[in-house]
């Protein structure tokens, strides 16, 4: 009776526009103090939330992606992928995925790729004669890329609440993002292949040189971060370390960043880290109340009762964590969700690491859905695209995310091959 | 919807909040103090983290203190911008209410969400002077840090909210956004 009270007070709050960490402090602190707990229980609990090893990655990689958003590499990657691609019809629909996929080995949120991205590709994308639609809904589905090619801050979130290794996350996370890119792909060339007017650059070898010697300093950054993961040179904090100062080095190389600059990166670094840390410590509490409410055995126990087919299993799973994605911001959900499915999943015998690279797939797709819909939101400030033709866009794309997730849910080999091989 | 201002927007001076009177220069200097201690203790994670990469490629032997530091200043800089996020509306939230609500109706929304956040801090401020007493004495186990000081930080980072929080809505003008 308390915990469903607590979770009605929550939802309000939430919809009172209470700021979601203090939407969820809020009630569990009334719970804490109904259920009289010793006094400072509930600070300590919400600081263990932050106070861990792996999730030192995540104030780094943001410092790499607001370095990189800094530098300018966003249009040295997009110039790259024009001239590469420029010649074949729907080129730019292409460019947009494949910026999409560079920019990702350096940031690992969809809302950053969002705004930094959305940015230069929906009016170049416009200015050539691509629909407002098709621009904006093709730029959301493809931040959807971000947050699972690595480095990702959903899979150090995951990793740190489900105590499995990052750098497994990480490798497991590199082929579906890959997926997610071919199916996007397949996308734009279905909906270009009628639209002649819409082959636009002439190919020139001197060009895509040029453009390649431009944009090969950023390339360089995943063989940094996986490649130091995967050789068992760094950590995957270590490496967000270093690629962070590359990252700058690189600003400082292209003359895009100066050292009075710094301090507002790092600002900006530190207010994009915290308002996503907070949500971590008022959901880490949230997640230790439900704990010690034995809710994880509840929902085990109504599960069984239900099925004990994995498929099915996993089918509810895909079903509920694309409704809660849609309606709660992904860091909570990721918090509140794993403790309890993740024991649940194993007991079917799925993979921690597999099931994760599930949960992140879903909650991502929860980014651009509605009601709550983050990057569609982030597009539309950015873009000046009224949200309603946001929404219109993006939903085309849908079908291939969730092609993507369903496969991925069910051939989990594509998920655990790339750890297994490197021996994670 | 899930309200957050975009990463190149956040922590510039565009979209920060005008105060009415005297008010005005002073929450300025605790923003600058905030933001730039928020930038000190990245820069503290950044050189630990680097720190220890060098020593376990180097003869220097393990500096443990260096990951525990560095956990410690995540832990403050999460805790110690709370005031600055809420001052300048950049805490995540839900603004899908605005939709259905007049301008004024969204102000009293406003009004009320910030006084459950200063409510709310101060509960955590109460807890957090519990906690740092019932840690007196207690030293981490690399750093030697006083476990009290871990707390410390948190709970002031929620008493600069309280203040913000429940001041804003009287001293405060409409923001920009």
């Amino acid at each position: 009776m308390t915990l469903a009270i607590m979770g009605i007070a929550i939802v309000v709050l939430l919809f009172f526009r209470v700021p979601i960490a203090f939407a969820i402090l809020g009630p569990c602190y009334c719970y804490l103090w109904y259920t009289e707990q010793s006094l400072g229980s509930g600070l300590r609990v919400a600081a263990q939330g932050v106070n861990s090893w792996p999730l030192l990655a995540v104030p780094l990689f943001v410092l790499v992606g607001v370095s990189a958003t800094r530098a300018g590499i966003a249009d040295r990657l997009f110039d790259f992928a024009l001239a590469m691609v420029g010649r074949v019809r729907g080129s730019l629909g292409y460019v947009n995925i494949g910026v999409s996929v560079g920019f990702s080995w350096m940031s690992g949120s969809a809302l950053a790729d969002a705004a930094g991205l959305g940015s230069v590709e929906v009016p170049a994308m416009r200015k050539r004669g691509y629909p407002a639609r098709f621009a904006v809904g093709l730029s959301g589905a493809s931040s959807a890329i971000g947050p699972i090619m690595p480095p990702s801050i959903p899979a150090i979130v995951y990793a740190a609440v489900a105590v499995v290794s990052t750098g497994a996350l990480f490798a497991a996370s590199v082929v579906p993002a890959f997926l997610l890119a071919i199916a996007l792909a397949i996308t734009v060339y279905i909906w270009a292949r009628k639209r002649e007017e819409l082959r636009t650059e002439r190919f020139s070898m001197a060009v895509l040189g040029r453009t390649f010697v431009r944009a090969s300093g950023a390339m360089l950054t995943p063989v940094i971060i996986l490649g130091g993961i995967l050789g068992g040179l760094f950590t995957p904090t270590e490496a967000a370390a270093i690629a962070a100062v590359y990252m700058l080095l690189l600003g400082f190389i292209y003359r895009t960043v100066k050292p009075r600059d710094l301090f507002g990166i790092f600002r900006d670094t530190v207010m994009t880290t915290a308002s996503i840390m907070i949500i971590l410590a008022a959901s880490t509490l949230l997640g230790w109340i439900l704990a010690r409410e034995q809710v994880p055995q509840t929902v085990a126990d109504a599960i069984f009762s239900f099925t004990d087919n994995k498929v099915v299993f996993l089918l509810l799973v895909n079903v509920f964590l694309l409704l809660f994605g849609a309606i709660i911001e992904p860091t909570s959900a990721l918090v509140i969700s794993v403790p309890i499915l993740l024991p649940i999943a194993m007991e079917f015998g799925i993979d921690p690491i597999h099931f994760g690279v599930i949960v992140i797939l879903n909650l991502m797709i929860g980014l651009l859905t509605p009601p709550m819909g983050g990057v569609v939101f982030v597009l539309s400030s950015v873009t000046g695209i009224p949200i309603a033709d946001v929404f219109r866009g993006v939903s085309p794309f849908l079908i291939p995310l969730i092609a993507v997730l369903m496969v991925v849910t069910f051939v989990p080999e594509l998920a655990l091959w790339l750890p297994s091989l490197v021996n994670l | 919807m899930v309200e957050q201002e975009t990463v190149a927007e956040a922590g510039t001076t565009e979209g920060a909040p005008a105060y009415r009177g005297r008010l005005g220069p002073v929450v300025r200097v605790i923003e600058y103090a905030e933001a730039a201690i928020g930038a000190l203790l990245l820069t503290a994670i950044l050189v630990m983290i680097l720190a220890q990469v060098i020593v376990r490629v180097t003869p220097l032997g393990g500096w443990v203190w260096t990951g525990e530091l560095a956990r410690f200043s995540m832990l403050w800089l999460t805790f110690i911008v709370a005031g600055y996020l809420l001052g300048r509306d950049q805490h995540v939230s839900i603004s899908i209410i605005d939709h259905f609500l007049s301008a004024r109706g969204q102000r009293m929304v406003k009004v009320f969400a910030q006084l459950v956040v200063g409510a709310v801090c101060l509960g955590f401020v109460y807890e957090g002077v519990g906690l740092i007493e019932a840690q007196a004495g207690i030293r981490s186990s690399a750093a030697r840090i006083p476990n009290s000081m871990l707390y410390l930080v948190p709970t002031i980072g929620f008493a600069l909210t309280a203040v913000r929080a429940l001041i804003g809505p009287f001293v405060r003008k409409e923001s920009s956004r």
